[in-house]
């Protein structure tokens, strides 16, 4: 199964003299399927966790799996192959390349996968029909994030890693946005983590981990989830 | 107190120390080729202007077979005359193997026009017989000194001589005589000697120099000095074999160089001007920043000017030491070693060079003023809200439906990205097309060059091997010569003599006449189409220059002048393409309608193989025995400034492509780090994501290409033009294999700077790049 184990990853940040540890000893284990959310102030080390998880840095010690392979032992080639096929990313700034429009940044995900969803498809899954010929800066911030999860989407990834996805936008925009997310883990059976410091989020998580100053300090699991509806922010 | 806004300007300089390093090395470039091969033509310009003025060079020669005392009077009693000598001027031979021939020139009185500068010895004082001063470069070369004896003459006839003295002289700073290209030292050398020395040689030539205010033209003053002393040649400065070549080297080098440069200083300056804008459109949230701080528009404004100090000034510094140790050193030096002057050394500095300064300081700080004052427009918190996303729309290409579809989806966004960014594509367009255009312009002047020589030694010159007698001989005197020669294919006679060609306004040319074989075979000549011609039975043939330079076109009459007073009307038969020399050749028939000159020979064009040279060159009637490998091996020596410029050219206009192109990757990638962060985090491998953001710079290389090819020719055509002399004309040609080197060249430039720039791709941060929008 492709769970995820988290074995005492810790990551420092050497800065001159100075060593930061932004992640200690951090253990735990998502499952297959699962809408995971890291939770955690500002500088509680969650970003990290997901940077580490997603591939894009290294772990300082420990054991990172993912279906059962370890990815702090890969380098860079596998790094980016792992990225490549395992993960899709969203960011709170969305990060789409302003010069193709929303049908072709999905695209240019789709070109570097074995079995991708049509461009189409994904943008249909997360609700944008049609202004899918339009340039990001033509788009609203929540249509923006929507083509984002539609370019992650549409990789077929087996995990979803998802940095602060509603950060910038405002509270009905980002319930929308988030009740996208929970359906590709429920419907579609990825397993979704969401980096937030919004507690509100909380309920629609099987999994939550908190963190603070680096550590992992609680971890959770819900069995009955809340309607995203019920939700109040 | 440190101005903290000043600190931040130096630190943005240090943080992008390689744009900024590539922007000086650009800059530097375009100062010290503007200003190097200025220092080198003031530096000789100035050298022997001084030397003109200090020697007191003749403004007009006078010949005539012999002059009076009292016919030297009535020329000084001209009123524009200031001073007027009188002297004895012939040609002594030393005898043996060297052949060498000294000119020697005698007065009867001190001389205060074109003065001998005594190197070494003493001067003459007039009651010495048979002392002399010496060519100092003769003597060089044949080891001679002061206190030594040569001998000269014949064998019942020798004279020697004391070396008095070694000098330099002012008439020969360049002394090629007898229609040498380059000087030959060893074999021609001048002397100067007291009237007394040579009692059989009459006074046959007058040096004058004209009142400084005196404003008449050189035809007034050559009409009036004509009228009143009948028969008499004479020739203005312009019209002497060292002014003029000194003059039109200079005139030429300056010529070329200023337009090759002024190329240069564009590319660079539009380059220069593109990234300082570029640099400080990036600097936009900072611009903000400091506006909310409180920063007066003016104070940020003066302090980003100060990024334009930053560059100017260790250009300056940079561009100086290029331009006076590597470009005026090197040409000076290749320079000095054809000119006989006083080597003082390179003037170190020339208005050029300021002006050069100014106009970087005027490029830089005026892109960041310019830019600063665009971006301060708009109110802080618009400044410091991140820059709009490049607006979304679709390039004209995409509306050509065949054409997008046909495109891979990556082909589609370098296209798009290419149109869409037009500042990025025009920089790097014109990077591209200056540097080509210069490279193919340096490979062309070598082309060209070797063209000329093709079309003047190959299909001109069917002869291999020419003979010079010292003394014009008929053609029994010279049997046993001919029997020498008998292995050869074709041997034509000629008859060389000088002649002045009086053309419209004054205009004199001194060229040889030929007088040939009618059916000669040892030049192939053909009109400027291509046609052969054979030498007419009547009338003569001269080359487009002559025709030019006279106003004279086919059947117009020409008067020429031998120096003897003889005057022969020349009609224009044909004009002829040959590109070396300026000859004008007629048919032994032709000659005999217009002069009753005996027909005597002066010179030998021989086609023949396995002929003695030595033996031929041992004999004591023969001066000058040159074969056609040595006659073209001295063209391209007389070019060696025009090849020195060569590889200048080819050097700079690489370096400049380099530094464009490292600008142009390094602003593209830092511009883009995000995108190119979000290509790594989706799984791109290296190769792809190269694919997608550098190919685009190899398309800007191809695009840039022809069209620096057009401009590189029209360049070469107008640097040529200012080449073209009475002696040698040059037409374009850059060759097929010179335009493949130069675009490979190119090509493997931009290859290079993809391969760095995608080197970098590496060590892309994903994390920090995608953090929050900046």
């Amino acid at each position: 199964m492709a769970d995820i184990i988290f074995n005492n990853v810790s990551k420092d940040y050497k800065m001159g003299e100075v060593s930061i540890r932004a992640a200690n000893q951090v253990s735990f284990r998502v499952g297959s399927g699962e809408l995971c959310i890291i939770l955690g102030p500002s500088g509680a080390g969650k970003t990290t966790v997901l940077n580490l998880l997603g591939g894009m840095e290294t772990a300082t010690s420990g054991k990172i799996l993912f279906a059962e392979q370890d990815i702090t032992t890969m380098n860079d080639l596998e790094l980016t192959d792992y990225r490549r096929y395992k993960i899709g990313f969203v960011f709170q700034f969305y990060n789409l390349i302003p010069n193709l429009t929303a049908v072709e940044n999905v695209e240019l995900a789709k070109q570097v996968c074995k079995s991708p969803l049509e461009p189409e498809e994904a943008l249909r899954i997360v609700g944008l029909k049609d202004r899918i010929h339009n340039f990001p800066a033509q788009l609203s911030g929540g249509e923006q994030q929507r083509v984002a999860i539609a370019r992650a989407v549409c990789k077929n990834p087996d995990l979803l890693l998802c940095d602060e996805p509603t950060g910038a936008l405002d509270t009905e925009t980002g319930k929308t946005i988030l009740g996208v997310l929970s359906d590709i883990s429920r419907k579609m059976g990825k397993t979704v983590i969401i980096v937030t410091h919004n507690s509100l989020l909380v309920p629609i998580a099987n999994r939550l981990i908190e963190m603070k100053n680096g550590k992992l300090v609680r971890e959770s699991v819900q069995e009955s989830l809340a309607d995203l509806e019920g939700i109040k922010w | 107190m440190v101005d903290m806004l000043q600190k931040k300007v130096f630190r943005d300089t240090r943080e992008n120390r390689w744009s900024f390093f590539a922007i000086v090395c650009i800059c530097s470039l375009g100062i010290a080729l503007f200003s190097g091969i200025n220092l080198y033509v003031s530096t000789v310009e100035n050298e022997v202007a001084d030397y003109y003025k200090r020697a007191n060079l003749a403004d007009y020669w006078i010949y005539k077979a012999e002059i009076s005392a009292s016919d030297l009077d009535n020329i000084r009693s001209l009123a524009e005359i200031q001073e007027a000598q009188r002297r004895k001027v012939t040609d002594i031979s030393l005898p043996g193997a060297s052949g060498a021939v000294l000119h020697i020139h005698a007065v009867d009185e001190a001389a205060i026009i074109n003065m001998p500068e005594l190197l070494d010895g003493s001067k003459l004082d007039g009651s010495e017989t048979n002392a002399l001063l010496l060519d100092n470069r003769f003597a060089q070369a044949h080891g001679l000194s002061v206190g030594d004896r040569i001998t000269t003459g014949e064998d019942d006839r020798q004279t020697q001589w004391l070396i008095k003295g070694i000098v330099r002289d002012v008439e020969y700073v360049y002394y090629a005589p007898e229609g040498l290209t380059i000087p030959d030292y060893h074999k021609y050398g001048f002397a100067y000697t007291n009237a007394s020395s040579l009692p059989d040689v009459a006074f046959n030539e007058i040096i004058l120099t004209v009142h400084e205010g005196a404003n008449l033209s050189q035809e007034e003053i050559s009409n009036k000095v004509r009228e009143t002393f009948e028969g008499t040649n004479i020739l203005s400065r312009h019209h002497q074999t060292s002014y003029r070549k000194v003059a039109d080297a200079m005139t030429g080098v300056k010529q070329i160089g200023l337009l090759f440069s002024i190329a240069f200083f564009l590319t660079a300056a539009l380059v220069t001007w593109i990234t300082v804008s570029r640099m400080m459109e990036n600097q936009r949230q900072h611009l903000g920043t400091l506006r909310s701080l409180g920063y007066s528009k003016k104070k940020i404004t003066g302090r980003y000017a100060l990024l334009g100090g930053l560059i100017t000034i260790p250009s300056m510094i940079l561009g100086w030491v290029i331009a006076r140790y590597l470009i005026a050193e090197s040409l000076y030096s290749i320079g000095i070693t054809y000119y006989t002057i006083e080597a003082t050394g390179v003037t170190p500095f020339t208005p050029h060079f300021f002006m050069s300064v100014l106009c970087v300081a005027a490029v830089t700080c005026g892109a960041t003023m310019l830019s600063c004052r665009k971006s301060l427009k708009l109110t802080p918190a618009a400044l410091m809200r991140p820059k709009p996303p490049a607006h979304g729309h679709r390039i004209l290409l995409e509306r050509i439906a065949p054409f997008w579809r046909s495109l891979s989806f990556s082909g589609k966004i370098v296209t798009r990205n290419l149109f869409r960014n037009k500042v990025r594509m025009l920089m790097g367009l014109v990077g591209i097309i200056g540097s080509t255009s210069l490279i193919l312009c340096g490979f062309g002047l070598m082309n060209s060059i070797n063209a000329m020589l093709d079309k003047a030694f190959d299909e001109t010159v069917q002869y291999n091997l020419e003979i010079k007698l010292r003394t014009p001989s008929t053609g029994e005197q010279l049997s046993d010569i001919y029997d020498m020669l008998n292995s050869a294919r074709n041997i034509d006679a000629t008859m060389a003599f000088s002649v002045y060609l009086y053309g419209e306004g004054g205009n004199v040319q001194s060229p040889y006449l030929v007088v040939m074989d009618d059916r000669q075979k040892s030049l192939n000549f053909k009109d400027t189409e291509g046609n052969a011609v054979h030498l007419p039975e009547d009338g003569a043939l001269i080359t487009p220059r002559m025709a030019n330079a006279l106003n004279v076109d086919v059947g117009d009459t020409v008067t020429a002048e031998s120096l003897d007073g003889t005057v022969i009307a020349l009609k224009v038969a044909s004009i002829v393409d040959f590109p070396v020399g300026n000859e004008v050749y007629i048919g032994k028939t032709a000659f005999s309608k217009v002069s009753d000159l005996p027909f005597l020979v002066r010179t030998l064009l021989i086609n023949g193989q396995e002929l003695d040279l030595n033996k031929l060159k041992s004999d004591p009637r023969i001066s000058l025995v040159e074969t056609k490998e040595e006659m073209r091996d001295n063209m391209l020596i007389v070019l060696e400034s025009l090849q020195g410029f060569q590889v200048i050219l080819i050097l700079f206009s690489g370096l400049l492509a380099f530094a464009v192109m490292m600008v142009l990757g390094r602003m593209n990638y830092y511009e883009r780090t995000r995108e190119l962060a979000t290509l790594k985090v989706l799984g791109f491998h290296r190769n792809e994501m190269k694919r997608l953001v550098l190919r685009e710079n190899i398309w800007i290389t191809v695009f840039g290409l022809p069209f620096g090819y057009i401009i590189g020719t029209l360049l070469l055509r107008a640097i040529l033009d200012q080449a073209t002399t009475p002696d040698l004309e040059i037409s374009p040609l850059i060759a097929v294999f010179s335009i493949a080197v130069g675009f490979v060249f190119m090509l493997a430039f931009t290859m290079l700077v993809n391969y760095v720039m995608g080197r970098k791709f590496k060590s892309i941060d994903m994390v920090a790049s995608l953090k929050s929008v900046e």
